[in-house]
Formats: C-alpha cells, structure tokens, sequence
C-alpha cells in the first residue's frame, strides 16, 4: 500500500443527525452502531484503506470521550486526532473547517462521518490530480432508493434531491441545486447548454459529502463570512462560480478606492503559481472536443463529479431508513466494504445460547441471548439481554436492551436502554431510549418514547 | 431476387421546403435544382439515399412536379448509379401548402407500407440511412408508441450552421433518448437562462441537456405518423407535430426519440443563404464524402485540384495571371481572364471572367459574362447574367438573366429582372442571407477554430422554416427602448385614467429610464411619442378633441421634458414618426402639430425649421396636405404679425 502525502483528510463528525427521528435522549450520530462498530469506523477504515497514515476528525465536544471510547474497541491503524468544536454553539460544516484551517497544509479531503462505501477514494482523488480540479465531488448512482417499511408512525416526508448537473465528456460538475429551489421550472444559465456538450442533469444521485478541497479554498474560507453550510452554501458557489471570470485588475482598483475594506473573493485565492498555465498553454491536449476554445474552457475554477458504477455500495448513514437499510444490509457487504472478513459475529464475551440465530445477526460485548430465541438479521448492541422465547426479526437493538420473555419483535428500533416488557408483540416500532415498554403490548408503526410533545421528526 | 416487403426501406423527400428563404432564384425553378457547389440539391439527395441503401424513394412535389419527373426519367434513361438500386416514384399534388398537407396526402393515397424516411430536399447527408433506421426499429419494439426518431448533428456552440439557424434546446432522457422538450429560440436570441419543468427532472433519473444541436431535417417515421397527421389537422409542420406530440404525449400515446450523428457522419439543411455557403465549402473539403462534387452521377467531372482546396475543370481555361487563393470550384468551358483574383468562390460552366476583377465568397452559376474591373463580394448570380464593367456588389442575389449595368453599385439588394422598376432593396433579410463566407471558412474544419464573432441583431429577423411565419416579417425583438416605450405608455394611460398627479408620473417615467438606460434626447422622444399612442386615442372618434385634452391634461409632465430647442426637435420627430407609424393620425399630422403649437410645447421657429428638415429629408408626411396647409397658415399668421408689429 502506498502512502499518500499530498492530500490531508478530515472527517466531519460533528453532525446532530438532524434527520433522525428524535426519540428524546440524544446518540451522536456517528456513534450509530451499523454492524458490529459504529458509524464512524468505517470511515476512519475508508481512509486507512486508501493509505492515508493520519486523519483529523471533528467532533462535538460533549461526543469526544464516548467516541474516544468506542473507537477504542474498533481495529483501527489510522492515526486519528479528534478536534474538539463546541457543542453548544451550532457550527456549521464551514466553521468546522475554518477551525482546522490553521492545520491544513495540503489540498483537503473533507469526509462526512456517517459515510459508509465500498469506492476506493483513490478515483475521487486521481480525478482530482488528473484535471488539476478546484473541487472534486462524488456521488452515488444507486438507482432508486430501495423501498423499506420504516420503524415508527408512517410520514409521507419526502427526502429532498439534489440537482446535479454533470457534463459527461469533462466530467466537470457544473451546476448544483436542490429541487426545492425550484417550483416549477428550472432555470439553468443558457451558457451552460452552450459551452457543455453532453450535458445530463441527474435527480437521483445520491451526495457522498466527499470533497477534496484546493487548499486556497480553506484559505478563502478564513476570510469570509458567507457560508455555514459545505454542501448547502460553499459548493454550490463555487460550482456556481465556475462560469464567471475573475474582474480585471483595473476594475477592481477602481471598487478598492471607494471601498477600502473590499472583501477579497474567490478568484484572488485561485492563483495558479509555477508553470501550470504556461503547460497549459504548450500542451495539446483539451479535454474536450468540440469548440474552439483551449483546455478546461480557459476556466480557472473547476469542479469536479465522480460518479462510480451503479454496483457500488454507498450510504449515509443520516436518516432513520439509511440508518434501518444500512444495518440489514452490512453483513452481506462486510468484505467488500472493509477489506477484512468478519470475525468476530458474536463478541467472544457474549452468550449466545440459542442456535436459531442466523448469518446476518451480531451480538454485542457482554449480551446475553437466552435459550429458544430465533433471531434473523438483527444488530443486538452490548449489554443486551434477550429473555427466553424471544423472536427478533430485522430488529435494532442497541446497547443495554432488555427484551422480556415472549416477546415478538419484527423491523423494530430499540435505543439504549430501553426494555420491552413480556409478551410484546411490535412490528415497525420505534422505542426510545429508557422506555418501558408495557407488558402484552401489541402494536404496529408506533413510536414508545418520552417526548415531550411528541413532536417527531423523519425524513 | 425477392422482395421482402418488410424490409423494404421506403424515403419520402418533400421537394418544396415551404418559405421563401431562395427566393427569387427558386422562384420558376424547382428547389431541387438549386445548384449547391455545381451539383443541384436532387442530385445530392438522390446519391446519399442510393448510397443509404434505401429501396423505394418517393419524391413529393407541390410545385413543378412534371419538371421533376423529366428530370427524374432522364437520370434513369442515362443509367444514373442511384437509379440502379433504387426505386424513385414522382407524387405531385398543387394543393399541398404545408408539410402537414403532404402527410396527409401521402396517408391517403398509402403508399407507405411502414417504416419509412422523411426528408427534405434540402437535406444533404451522408448518413447511412438502413443503419439508423434499424435502429429506429429497435426502439419502436421497445417503446411502441415511438412515432419519430428525430436526427441531429452535435455541433460547437460557435459553428456557424447554429448561428444561422433557429438554436434548438432539446431535452431528452438520459437511458433511452426519449425526447422531453423541444424548444426552438429565437435566431440571436440573448436569453440568459433555460428552464424546463422540474417535473421532467424528477421524473427521469438523467436527463440529458443539448443546446448546440443542427437539425438535419432527416427523420425516421414509424407507420403511425401519417395517421396522426390526418388526424390533426393542425399539424403544419414538423415542428407543430413535434410539440402536438410532446405536449398530448397521452392523449396521441406517441413519443419521439433522437440519435445523435457520430463525428464522421455529415448531415447538414440548406435552408438559407448562409447555410448554403457554410454547405458549399463543406462539399469542397470533403466532409459529406462519398458525396461530393466528382460522384455519382457526377463521376465524368474532370476536376484538377490545385493547392488550397481549388477545383478546375479539364476544360476550363485561366490566364496566367489570374490568382486563385483557396476554396475555388471553376465549371468547364469557364474563362477567366487577366489579374483577376477568386477566393472562396464556386463559377459554374461557360462563364467568362474579364480581366481585373474580384470574387470572393461568390457563388456564379452558369454562362455568366462578368467585365472588366468587377468587384463581386459574397453575392450569389443566377446563370446567363451578365455583370458590366466596373460593377461592385456586396451581398446581392441576382436572379436569372438579369444584366447589371456598368458601374452600378449594390448592397444587400435581390435583382429579379434587367428592368430597373423592379429592383428592390431587401433591407435586412439580404444583408443577413449575403454570406458570411469570410468568417465561415475560417477553417476547414467542422470545429472552427478561432471563429468568435458574435452575429450582429440585424441578423436576428431571419424568417422561419414554416410557410405561415415566413411570410410575415418576424416581430421586431422587444429591446430595453421598446419596454421603455410600452412602460412610458402604460404609465401615461393609467395616469389619464385615474387622473393622477402629473409629478408622479414624471418620477414613473425617469424610474424606468433609469431601468432600461435611456438618454435624454431618447426619454424626450418616447414621452411624446407615447402620449399619442394612448389607447384612449385610438379608441376615440374624435381623436383631435381627446389629443387636445391629453396634452392638456400632460402639460406638466411636457413642460418638464421639452425644455430646450433640442428637446422641441425631438419632440417633433416623435411627432412625425408617429404620424407615420399609427394608422389613426393618418392625414392628421398638420393637427397635430397645431395643437402641440397651440398647447406652446413648440414654438414658431423651431416648426419652420423642422419643416424644412420634412423637405430636405422627403419624409412622407411632408406632402401631407394637412402639414401644407398648417404651415402656410403659419407662414401668414407670421407675417400679419409681422405686419402689425
């Protein structure tokens, strides 16, 4: 495996999992347990597998040391140092990257903490090498999104899309909205259709909120105040500003007179330095076809899309079904996904004591699993305790569970410490963390939480 | 051997291209036999049907259909390689107006076993026709509602056959090139943004985007078009039944797709001046091989290629100081005399070339005489012309056997006849069709490299394809002046109406000059020439008694713009220009000037001066009996004053 010294990596694992059904009582997001370990080591393990030898993670403060401590029990050779942002501001992804800025040396690879995928990063990474690219993207084009029943009451939310607009023959990325800027029509700039040829406007690719950065891009950040959000603000301007050219000198002076602290922008931050334009200049090669102008368009800022083939796997791990679909399919993917074959299926200080459990099931450190239980695909966390003639069925169960004896429970999440008393009988159920679950309940797509309103969110 | 009626490929070419773009040189001739680099367009159509592998062709003629079917019989009499493979049928019908007209003509007499090819004459490609048409196929038993598979020509934005035509954006699937949308902008259009329906977005998961498509004006047909151009009969022409279909996708359970040409297929339409030229030089170089101007029927052609892209007939006779600089076609039996120079130019057969003379982007047909000392720029002459001495042209179209006199000077004009009465000037539409060779060419190549010039708005009223608008001139584009005129309007009517406060509308009026950057002289101009394209005026039937009251009732807003000397001048252009241009102050500009007189807007000396401006300029109200009459009034009411002083 070769060493990478030329991109710096980031993970962002600061978010709140605002798309999460709020169940009252808060897990962080990228302590979610998919499989046997929680979200954030497979993006931790993405980075190792590629050969970065460090990483820098962002993380809320009140998370650092139970991240600190889960991460403790995963197999991890990247070296990791977490940078602490305060949890009761509400910073944006931006200002999670302006807090690093002053470490940043190398163009930045910004990872999203809740990403789980087989893609090798290397593909995003030698697209961006090849086109000198200000921005490189990637995006999943999974097909439509597999249709599950969801745990908890039925929403008819629909999950918002992105726009993406990608000129094939570049592969240049070059327009990006989410289409609930739009009403009706969509307006794209005509200039677009007239400089791209192969033009094709996705609506269902999925964001992989993988970027890598132009180190002056952190730069720039530093100096405005504009942006908050990565995917929602800074990338769609940068894209945007793709197709603008930088003002003449001349012009500029003119505005600095009369405003003396003119804001720089972002094409004082883009300077190309060395030879680079001058090879540009030399080379014979364009990277498209058509037209009469020079490579890359003359463009100066270029953003970048790399789409990989329909049969890679990609989710973010942000909302309640990605989170349900992630952990029903982890075990069939593991090998592909980490690179290593599953060991250890049950911690070894299990007790697992009944033998209808099937492939597709994990059982926590310290979960005990009773006699005459059937278990299919189910994730059961640490220090669960799964009573006699229990059957679990595409079920979540995270750490300090107890499910009482006779219990049925089929596509069911159930947070930490709760308990389901006996005889329970729940299909698509979403039970809170703490909550007791009355004994004989029966029920179908209910949410068994201490809300305070009862006010849910999904989507 | 067996026909197999399947598989039999049939093409329907429709010989009249319905408008009037070639005009006067199509005038007695039929389209087909407009000659593009020496080759008339039947020929080329012919070639690449034969070549297409295309079995049974169907040449429909609304016009000169007996001259066709000569020609046609004659080709087959001399064994013309097409005809050896390839069926050719003559349609004639006189009634048929419309592309629609002849779809539906064709389904009633049913000639069409299938699937077939639709094209026009003007289609010069050399596609393989049995290949795409497979392909069509291929979708129809995919989709089986596929009526038409539309093909296009993926061009640069900058190639000169997108400028030159209408640019199409062309919305389409991104799997299975459905096509979603079809918008054709406007010629020049500037237009910053294109939208489409988000629907259309969401709905397919890639779609693609294409605005720098040429239309080929080839189409495959599945058997169900002619049905559904009986079956509405509002289906003019192809672009009516492409969005009748995109629009009642539904309701017609029909749908289009597209295929877009690889790099080495050629197709392009001559469907106007330009487009001929970008045409002709494409034939010279070679990129619709195997067609060109030595195949086909046309194999006993002699040419001997010089350097930069010059063909000279065998027989064709220069002298040894004649330049031919490149792109150069010369016909057999052509003479061209001394220290004459020809650049870009196509002459045809038994042309003689005095001596001093200069072509360039000219297209000559055949037995042309042109004399000594000619200048001849970017001008298409029909054959038996003869050009006099000294003669200078730019941009001209002259028609057949027409000779232009010694030293005559023309710019942008069509000559129809030798009779000077008939001369006419094309204002714009020639000067747009007169032949930008120059910039075309740049090189040789598809890709032009290194051409950026930007087409100039007067090139924008390019009439349309279809017969209807092409009559018409097109509507003059709404530019900031006209908005500023319309907002000026809309502000004084309201205000005539609701009586508002003359103040306020003053401040209305410079709010929008600001907006749409207007100079004074031009705010002064469009204030007065709204105040007499009120509505109310027209709408009136004593006109006089409503103008006289609005200016009273604008006096203010008057006062404020029509200060100066300058200012009063302006005011009286508008004055005139509206005299002119609005049918209800016909005859009545004398009146008028009278009340603006009697209102003190303008005073004495400035009238008598703009008067004789109307004079000096011919203007047409000048003679205007009302205008004579007010001012011979004036004129006395000047001297009794005088008198009594």
């Amino acid at each position: 495996m070769h060493k990478i010294l030329e991109f710096q990596a980031v993970i962002l694992a600061a978010g709140r999992g605002s798309r999460m059904p709020d169940v009252g009582g808060s897990v962080s997001k990228c302590l979610l347990p998919v499989g046997p370990y929680p979200v954030l080591w497979y993006s931790l393990n993405m980075l190792e597998k590629i050969g970065l030898q460090e990483t820098m993670v962002v993380v809320l403060d009140e998370d650092k040391s139970s991240i600190l401590n889960a991460l403790e029990k995963c197999p991890i050779k990247i070296k990791y140092e977490l940078i602490v942002i305060p949890s009761e501001e509400d910073w944006g992804t931006v200002n999670s990257l302006k807090h690093i800025s002053n470490r940043v040396t190398t163009d930045l690879l910004v990872v999203s903490g809740d990403l789980i995928t087989n893609i090798n990063l290397n593909d995003v990474l030698n697209l961006h090498r090849k086109y000198d690219a200000t921005l490189t993207s990637l995006f999943f084009n999974n097909g439509p999104e597999e249709w599950i029943e969801l745990p908890g009451p039925k929403t008819k939310a629909k999950p918002d899309r992105d726009l993406v607009c990608i000129d094939k023959e570049t592969e240049r990325l070059v327009f990006l909205a989410s289409a609930s800027d739009f009403e009706e029509q969509v307006t794209i700039p005509r200039l677009l259709a007239k400089k791209f040829n192969t033009l094709s406007m996705y609506s269902r690719l999925l964001d992989a909120h993988v970027y890598v950065l132009k180190k002056w891009i952190v730069n720039y950040l530093v100096e405005t105040d504009k942006f908050t959000s990565v995917k929602g603000e800074l990338i769609p301007y940068i894209v945007k500003k793709q197709l603008s050219k930088p003002k003449d000198a001349v012009d500029k002076k003119g505005t600095s007179e009369k405003n003396v602290d003119i804001s720089q922008e972002l094409f004082d931050f883009a300077v190309e330095s060395g030879y680079e334009s001058k090879i540009k200049e030399m080379s014979s090669y364009n990277d498209h076809k058509l037209g009469s102008k020079g490579v890359f368009y003359n463009d100066i800022l270029r953003c970048y899309a790399y789409i990989p083939d329909k049969k890679t796997f990609g989710i973010r791990v942000n909302t309640l079904s990605s989170f349900f679909l992630s952990n029903n399919k982890i075990l069939s993917k593991w090998e592909e996904l980490t690179g290593t074959p599953l060991t250890e299926r049950f911690h070894p200080n299990s007790e697992v004591k009944t033998k209808q459990i099937d492939e597709n099931s994990t059982v926590g450190e310290k979960s005990v699993v009773s006699e005459k239980t059937s278990i299919k695909n189910t994730f059961i966390g640490a220090n669960c305790t799964i009573e006699n003639k229990v059957r679990l069925t595409n079920c979540i169960l995270m750490n300090n569970v107890t499910v009482k004896e006779g219990c049925v429970l089929q596509d069911c999440v159930v947070y930490t410490g709760a308990t389901v008393d006996s005889g329970c009988s729940l299909q698509h159920c979403l039970i809170g963390p703490h909550h007791l679950v009355p004994a004989s309940s029966s029920s179908n797509h209910q949410l068994y939480a201490e809300t305070t309103d009862n006010m849910i969110t999904l989507g | 051997m067996e026909i197999d009626n399947e598989n039999v490929i049939q093409a329907v070419i429709i010989m009249d291209t319905f408008n009037n773009n070639f005009n006067p040189i199509c005038n007695n001739k039929p389209m087909g036999f407009l000659q593009v680099a020496g080759v008339p367009l039947i020929d080329y159509v012919l070639e690449s049907l034969a070549l297409g592998e295309v079995d049974e062709t169907i040449l429909f003629c609304c016009q000169y259909g007996n001259k066709i079917k000569e020609y046609v019989k004659e080709c087959k009499e001399k064994k013309a390689s097409w005809s050896l493979t390839m069926d050719v049928q003559v349609m004639m019908s006189d009634t048929c107006q419309t592309m629609g007209d002849v779809m539906r003509e064709l389904d009633a007499a049913a000639l069409l076993k299938g699937y077939f090819i639709l094209a026009g004459v003007n289609s010069i490609s050399n596609i393989h026709y049995a290949t795409l048409m497979e392909q069509h196929k291929q979708t129809c038993k995919k989709d089986k509602g596929a009526a038409m598979t539309l093909i296009y020509k993926k061009l640069s934005w900058e190639h000169p056959m997108i400028s030159s035509d209408k640019p199409l954006f062309l919305v389409a699937n991104g799997n299975t090139n459905k096509v979603l949308m079809h918008q054709k902008y406007k010629q020049g259009s500037k237009e910053k943004t294109v939208s489409l329906p988000l629907d259309i977005i969401l709905n397919n998961s890639e779609v693609k985007l294409h605005h720098d498509l040429a239309d080929t004006n080839i189409a495959l047909c599945s058997p169900t078009v002619p049905p559904l151009f009986s079956d509405n009969f509002d289906f003019q022409t192809r672009d009516d039944f492409i969005h009748g279909i995109l629009i009642n996708e539904e309701i017609l359970a029909s749908s289009l797709y597209y295929i877009l040409l690889k790099s080495n297929q050629y197709a392009a339409t001559v469907s106007n001046w330009r487009t001929y030229q970008i045409i002709s030089r494409d034939i010279l170089h070679n990129w619709a091989y195997p067609l060109s101007i030595v195949s086909g029927s046309y194999h006993k052609n002699k040419y001997i290629v010089t350097g930069m892209v010059n063909f000279v007939d065998k027989t064709a006779t220069l002298s040894r100081s004649c330049v031919l600089v490149e792109d150069v076609l010369i016909g057999p039996q052509t003479h061209i005399h001394d220290n004459t120079v020809v650049s870009k130019s196509i002459i045809g057969k038994n042309c003689v070339i005095g001596n001093n003379v200069t072509i360039k982007g000219c297209h000559l047909m055949d037995n042309i005489v042109v004399k000594e000392n000619c200048t001849i720029l970017n001008s298409f002459i029909d054959s038996n012309c003869e050009i006099k001495a000294n003669a200078s042209m730019d941009g001209a179209i002259i028609a057949l056997n027409v000779t232009v006199e010694g030293a005559s000077q023309l710019t942008g004009s069509i000559i129809e006849s030798s009779e000077k009465d008939k001369e006419k000037t094309l204002l714009k539409s020639t000067s747009e069709s007169g032949t930008e060779w120059e910039e075309s060419s740049g090189s040789g190549d598809e890709e032009i490299i290194g051409f950026h010039k930007t087409w100039s708005s007067s090139e924008s009223c390019y009439s349309s394809d279809s017969s209807a608008e092409s009559i018409l001139p097109s509507s003059p584009i709404p530019d900031d002046t006209n908005i500023f005129l319309q907002e000026v309007i809309d502000s004084l009517a309201r205000g005539y109406e609701e009586k508002l406060k003359c103040d306020y509308l003053i401040l209305e009026i410079n709010s929008s000059r600001y907006a749409y950057n207007i100079q004074l002289h031009e705010v002064n101009f469009f204030v007065v020439k709204a105040l007499l394209s009120i509505p109310v005026i027209s709408q009136n039937k004593n006109i006089l008694g409503t103008i006289k009251d609005i200016l009273k009732y604008f006096r203010p807003v008057l006062n404020n713009y029509i200060k100066t000397k300058s200012s009063i001048f302006d005011c009286l252009r508008a004055i005139e220009d509206s005299c002119i241009k609005c049918e209800w102050l016909e005859n009545r500009a004398g009146q008028i000037v009278h009340l603006f007189y009697e209102a003190d807007v303008v005073d004495e000396d400035s009238l008598i001066e703009w008067h004789d401006e109307l004079k000096e300029s011919e203007s047409p109200i000048a003679n205007q009996t009302s205008i004579v009459k007010f001012f011979d009034w004036l004129q006395e009411a000047s001297e009794e004053s005088e008198d009594s002083d």
